[in-house]
């Protein structure tokens, strides 16, 4: 054999790639990335890439490309893309359930419209129903469950709740399943006796800070227009002085009062004993909607601010502090590790109905949160899936509308996303999409989400690409979860 | 001038497509096919800086058209595999 085809016996395995920069970034269906020089790229797609090259065992190693001595090579690929998808073979492991619609804050921004605080029980979720819900919940063959009480203010609700757990925690006898309860709260009318079931329960808290006391207080109002910020905040202290173990964590909504006061909100996080923050663009739902224009910002600001905030919480970091931004974290956790982040909102086929399911008062079954805030916005009922009262969970999962909107999430298949080199790393959100175009997919040259997003991989990949290795330590931590020392980190300001 | 033309033997109709697709979100661009090469007008002038913004989505999706017809059948049988693998 002719010794220069003999040095080229390669195979091209799939992928995808974008140019950054002067570089090209490559990506594959497993997730691996890796970037190339511009003519290095031209002579691996043409076939003539020695093996020689510096590049070549890397790219091999990635499953960019095989060779005669590459074995079960797509036995290989198969168990990565398995294990990137999992969360398809593992059933909803998800279950949100709205204990009330009622709620003792009335903010301008709230996704859920929530109504005010009124006697009116109609307004509730059962016994009964939350009863039936649990049933249904048991019946998905997820390993591992997580129990969400949404509102409303579902503490409004807690006797409800109190049932529910009792009763989720009575069907587990054996332990068959792993559950976590979560409580979306607002904390303003926490009491005693709810803090001592929390703790007795070991359930996790997840509340709203929208940052320092003046930005928190513009939104997030009582019915009579009280300040809600300093009560807030008694009640945290009032729970860590119970238990310091209780898990809280703190939802940050985004408005055109706080885009520009980042750093500010960041600051407020951790002196108030937090150690990561979202920052999440306002979704078009609900009162959010209705107020768009007092309250929203174009998606430049979004990201400028964004960026901003993120290369401060970088720079924490390197000083020491270990301080985590969620949406970069789920996104490190996507690219650096073999796994999906487990974020319902960034899968594909979307997380809808398959990784998370949502109850609402009367019982209806909807495939998101976002579809359940749909319904109630608009009455239009495409995203229920049925309703817990009167049908089983194989009849909600056997609904024709989840079928359809799976099928239409899958970004693989999408045009813009089948072509894009971020699409192992993204998702589709069919209900947004569904909200604003009336169809499930989306057109990419017009999506905020897909702008947003792309610009986003490209800092990242970018500061992937850096080399700077402090940098891509704390975005291990973040993508693992484990603190800076435990990589082996130590911070610039303590060596 | 409105419109560029390129030789049929050498692009893909899927990547002129794509490029179209691409940058519709700033400009309507429509394609039409003649005897060995298609026609790409613009709504209104096909400026240079057009030009090469449009024939860079071209050349790359030209590369992706390539490469996807060799992956096609890879693809699937990586999703086979690994569905099979999970039940």
């Amino acid at each position: 054999m002719n010794k220069k085809i003999e040095n080229i016996s390669y195979k091209l395995l799939p992928f995808q790639f974008r140019k950054i920069k002067n570089r090209i970034l490559l990506t594959n269906d497993s997730g691996e990335y890796f970037f190339v020089e511009e003519r290095d790229f031209l002579l691996l797609i043409d076939g003539v890439l020695p093996k020689e090259h510096a590049i070549y065992n890397s790219l091999k190693s990635k499953s960019f490309i095989c060779d005669e001595y590459s074995e079960n090579i797509l036995e290989r690929l198969a168990a990565k893309f398995r294990t990137k998808k999992k969360f398809i073979f593992e059933s909803t492991a998800l279950h949100m359930l709205i204990m009330t619609h009622r709620c003792n804050q009335q903010c301008e921004y709230c996704h859920a419209s929530s109504k005010k605080d009124t006697d009116d029980l109609s307004e509730d979720m059962s016994q009964y129903t939350a009863r039936k819900c649990i049933e249904i919940v048991f019946e998905s063959p997820s390993p591992s469950i997580k129990i969400e009480f949404q509102g409303g203010e579902p503490t409004l609700n807690f006797p409800v709740i109190k049932d529910t757990v009792e009763y989720a925690k009575s069907l587990n006898g054996e332990n068959t399943k792993n559950i976590e309860f979560v409580i979306c709260t607002n904390l303003y009318d926490i009491n005693d006796a709810h803090i001592e079931f929390i703790n007795k329960h070991n359930i996790h808290i997840s509340t709203s800070i929208d940052g320092s006391e003046h930005l928190h207080n513009r939104y997030r109002k009582t019915g009579s227009g009280r300040n809600t910020f300093g009560k807030v905040i008694g009640n945290i202290t009032k729970i860590r002085n119970h238990n310091r173990e209780i898990n809280i964590s703190a939802l940050l909504t985004v408005t055109k009062e706080n885009i520009n006061k980042l750093r500010e909100v960041v600051d407020t996080y951790i002196s108030l004993g937090f150690n990561s923050v979202f920052i999440r663009g306002l979704n078009p739902f609900g009162k959010a909607q209705s107020n768009w224009l007092d309250l929203a910002y174009s998606d430049d600001e979004f990201i400028e601010s964004y960026f901003d905030v993120l290369a401060y919480i970088i720079n924490l970091n390197k000083s020491g502090i270990y301080f985590t931004e969620e949406w970069a974290a789920i996104l490190m956790t996507k690219i650096l590790t073999p796994y999906d982040s487990g974020f319902v909102d960034i899968q594909s086929p979307a997380g809808t109905g398959i990784s998370g399911v949502i109850y609402d008062v009367d019982g209806k079954a909807f495939i998101s949160d976002e579809a359940r805030m749909f319904y109630r916005t608009t009455k239009n009922s495409i995203f229920c899936l049925g309703n817990v009262n009167s049908q089983s969970r194989h009849d909600l999962m056997a609904s024709p509308v989840l079928r359809e909107v799976l099928t239409n999430s899958i970004i693989e298949t999408l045009p813009g996303c089948a072509w894009c080199a971020y699409q192992p790393y993204c998702g589709s959100d069919p209900v947004r999409n569904f909200s604003q175009l009336a169809d499930f997919i989306s057109f990419k040259p017009n999506d905020s989400f897909c702008h947003i997003n792309k610009r986003v991989f490209d800092y990242l990949f970018t500061m992937l690409s850096s080399e700077d290795e402090t940098t891509l330590d704390i975005f291990w931590a973040w993508a693992t979860g484990r603190a800076l020392p435990d990589i082996g980190f130590s911070s610039v300001g303590s060596e | 001038m409105n419109f560029i033309e390129l030789d049929s033997s050498i692009y893909a109709l899927q990547a002129l497509e794509r490029a179209i697709y691409d940058l519709s979100g700033e400009i309507v661009l429509t394609i039409k096919q003649g005897t060995g090469h298609y026609k790409i007008f613009a709504q209104n002038e096909f400026t240079y800086d057009l030009r090469d913004k449009f024939m860079q989505l071209v050349v790359d999706h030209q590369i992706r058209a390539k490469l996807d017809l060799q992956f096609a059948d890879f693809r699937q049988k990586i999703v086979e595999r690994a569905i099979s693998a999970a039940h």
